[in-house]
């Protein structure tokens, strides 16, 4: 079915940080922890099901010249939401992702899906879009949460298995590591995708 | 049969693999007078390092090339000499593991996913240093004086007038093992030069800066000159063929670079050191100095009115 | 109608009932995040005045006028203190002020709690904080702030004299003693001249 196709697509095919290497920025940044980088993708997620939808539905009422700041306006309501309802329902995570929950107005997954899909498909499709590609971000981001959190404190979704005070791997807490953590990684999934290719 | 390739190149031609050999087999030697010192003042924990830095080097070479079933070039020596020079710039109480995990990095991440030897944009025992200095900041920086294992400070950190030159000079002050003795490592780099494997350009370039900047800002230029890893960067990694300029006057502007960046770090930076990131940024212009100081071809570049 | 007009007509509407939407969520969830950064700072406060059951907060001012000017009322409340008054019913157990300095990596603020009886530090927590993890982050282990306890506001608090930095993170170390002592000062002027 051809709407199934649209959700799948970004789950691993057209991931947007393994295989676009799009909204890295927030991929590196907000990856300290596992349960960050979760939280991180299902707050893309639900910015991008919501504005994807809603701007497929009005896609014929917004006049072509002012179709990017008309989405942006979208996109910054939806994210605001999530901000507000975020700060008050879960503080110690809103402190933590701070700065990065408002810039998800400028994560080019979600402009870039608007524009790219949602401004010339139906709603559903567009939704269901939207879900696949924030579903996909956000495993990507969990794994590399995952990784660093393991390396850089010792413990797996909070869950903390090594003792307190033992030495971990500093860097994978810092940037230095989500970059090399990151290249790794897209080397291990190119390596998976060739080899899918070839057989 | 082989297919014959004709590979058409602007020079400086690369050389092949028997000249890698003999290069990296003189920096060995060097590095001899070097070792002895380390083993002088640091004894067992010197051994340790350095054998196991080696060791791990040459294994992630020669697993790396297998798994992606890559002719090996272990052959060459210059996993080996990667191996030493990362054993020689770490503390003397460092703990094997790390020294271990520090070496796999730096030729797995520092050398081999580029490509290899002659790829890499980085000096890879640099990038092993960095790598360490930023996973185990604590157990990068403890130090303890030479012969017993009292912890101390090193030179740098207490500031020249707390400071001995001849101690400097002769090596019996706290460091990275293979650093402190500005006597074995000046031993080296005469040797090197005199194998014609030195360009002095870089060295030279490195001292005249610090110098300069010294002198500028107050500070005592014989005392910069003799601590922390400076000697040794200067004429062991600053000068590693592969990140660095082609070009003379390119290494003279490498060389500078480099100093001025030491001392920015050293004076108004948070590091009591400089000297790894310092040649790590100038490797990173080195594209960049090659580009810009590349000999003009005789002829070319001139216009048809003029 | 024309293109233009189309155009401002539809960015008008969209702004507007974003703007709508968003004045609805604002009210629905301020009042829930302002009761959070209270109760935050009061378990703080708990931890630095063990036995306190409530908080007061109270807001000294250098000086205490009528003002007029809302030019005069905004620099008034920037030059206001806050002081955080823990109680025990009706027993006053002490006080707790957040200090800054700057570290290695940003500010870094304290939470300072101060016997009221004995004019001592009775515990240190550190709030917030941008160090190196492993060894600026180390400030917040109980071995470094313990060396607070006990001290009152003639003492020097500075590092090398009564305080030991932690090896390695002499600039982190120096942002909470500078914290500490600088907030200090202004605090226990501010709550004695006050009451």
């Amino acid at each position: 079915m051809a709407l199934g196709k649209d959700f799948i697509r970004g789950l691993w095919e057209e991931n947007p940080t393994f295989r676009i290497m799009i909204g890295l920025c927030p991929t590196l940044a907000v990856t300290t922890s596992a349960i960050n980088g979760l939280s991180m993708g299902l707050a893309t997620s639900f910015v991008l099901v919501c504005s994807s939808a809603l701007i497929s539905l009005v896609k014929r009422l917004i006049p072509d010249k002012v179709r990017i700041p008309s989405y942006i306006i979208i996109i910054a309501t939806f994210v605001t939401i999530v901000d507000l309802y975020m700060h008050a329902y879960l503080p110690g995570l809103h402190q933590v992702l701070g700065l990065f929950i408002p810039l998800i107005v400028v994560n080019c997954i979600v402009l870039g899906r608007a524009e790219a899909f949602a401004s010339k498909k139906p709603v559903l499709a567009s939704a269901l879009d939207g879900l696949g590609m924030g579903l996909g971000f956000t495993w990507a981001l969990t794994l590399l949460g995952l990784i660093r959190e393991i390396f850089g404190a010792g413990s797996a979704f909070g869950f903390q298995f090594l003792k307190e005070g033992t030495t971990t791997l500093g860097i994978m807490s810092l940037p230095p590591g989500a970059f090399i953590t990151l290249g790794i990684l897209l080397a291990v999934m190119n390596m998976i995708a060739a080899r899918q290719k070839a057989s | 049969m082989e297919e014959l390739k004709l590979i058409v190149t602007p020079s400086p031609h690369i050389r092949d693999d028997d000249s890698t050999q003999s290069i990296m087999f003189n920096v060995l030697v060097a590095l001899l007078p070097v070792f002895a010192a380390a083993v002088y003042f640091y004894r067992l924990d010197a051994l340790r390092l350095v054998i196991l830095s080696a060791g791990a080097a040459v294994a992630t070479e020669v697993t790396f090339q297998r798994v992606r079933q890559k002719p090996l070039t272990i052959w060459d020596g210059s996993a080996l000499v990667t191996g030493v020079l990362l054993g020689l710039i770490v503390p003397p109480s460092l703990p094997s593991w790390m020294m271990v995990l520090g070496s796999v990095f730096a030729i797995a991440i520092g050398k081999q996913v580029f490509g290899g030897l002659g790829y890499n944009p980085f000096n890879p025992a640099l990038v092993g240093r960095a790598f360490l200095t930023a996973s185990f900041a604590l157990a990068m920086t403890v130090w303890h004086s030479p012969f017993d294992a009292v912890s101390s400070a090193t030179p740098l950190a207490l500031g020249a007038a707390r400071s001995n030159i001849p101690d400097l000079f002769f090596g019996s002050v706290a460091g990275s093992i293979g650093e402190t003795s500005a006597l074995a490592i000046l031993l080296g780099g005469i040797y090197l030069f005199y194998k014609g494997t030195l360009d002095y350009r870089i060295p030279l370039g490195i001292f005249a800066a610090v110098v300069a900047v010294s002198i500028l800002t107050g500070q005592d230029p014989v005392f910069h000159l003799l601590s922390g890893s400076l000697l040794f960067g200067a004429i062991f990694m600053a000068t590693d063929l592969v990140t660095s300029p082609v070009t003379n006057w390119g290494r003279w502007i490498f060389g500078a670079g480099i100093g001025f960046i030491i001392m920015l770090i050293r004076i108004w930076g948070s590091y009591p050191e400089g000297v790894t990131f310092a040649i790590l940024l100038m490797n990173a212009a080195t594209p960049l100095l090659n580009r810009w100081t590349r000999p003009r071809i005789y002829g070319q570049g001139v216009k048809a009115n003029e | 109608m024309n293109e233009s007009v189309r155009m401002v007509v539809v960015l008008a509407i969209i702004a507007m009932v974003s703007a709508g939407i968003l004045a609805q969520v604002y009210e629905v969830t301020s009042e829930v995040i302002e009761e959070n950064a209270a109760r935050a700072l009061e378990s703080s406060v708990y931890e630095v005045l063990p036995g306190s059951t409530a908080v007061n907060i109270v807001r000294v001012s250098p000086h205490d006028l009528v003002v007029d000017e809302p030019k005069e009322m905004r620099e008034k409340e920037e030059r206001t203190t806050l002081i955080y008054e823990g109680v025990d019913g009706e027993q006053i157990i002490g006080y707790a002020f957040v200090g800054e300095g700057n570290g290695y990596g940003g500010t870094v603020r304290v939470l300072v709690g101060v016997d009221q009886k004995t004019d001592q530090i009775l515990n240190v927590k550190i709030l917030d904080h941008a160090e190196t993890p492993g060894l600026g982050s180390r400030i917040e282990e109980d071995g470094f702030r313990d060396q607070f306890k006990g001290k009152s506001v003639q003492d020097p608090l500075q590092l090398g004299e009564d305080i030991d930095s932690i090896s390695g993170a002499t600039v982190s170390s120096r942002a909470v003693s500078e914290a500490v002592r600088s907030g200090f000062d202004q605090a226990s002027a501010a709550y004695k001249g006050g009451n």
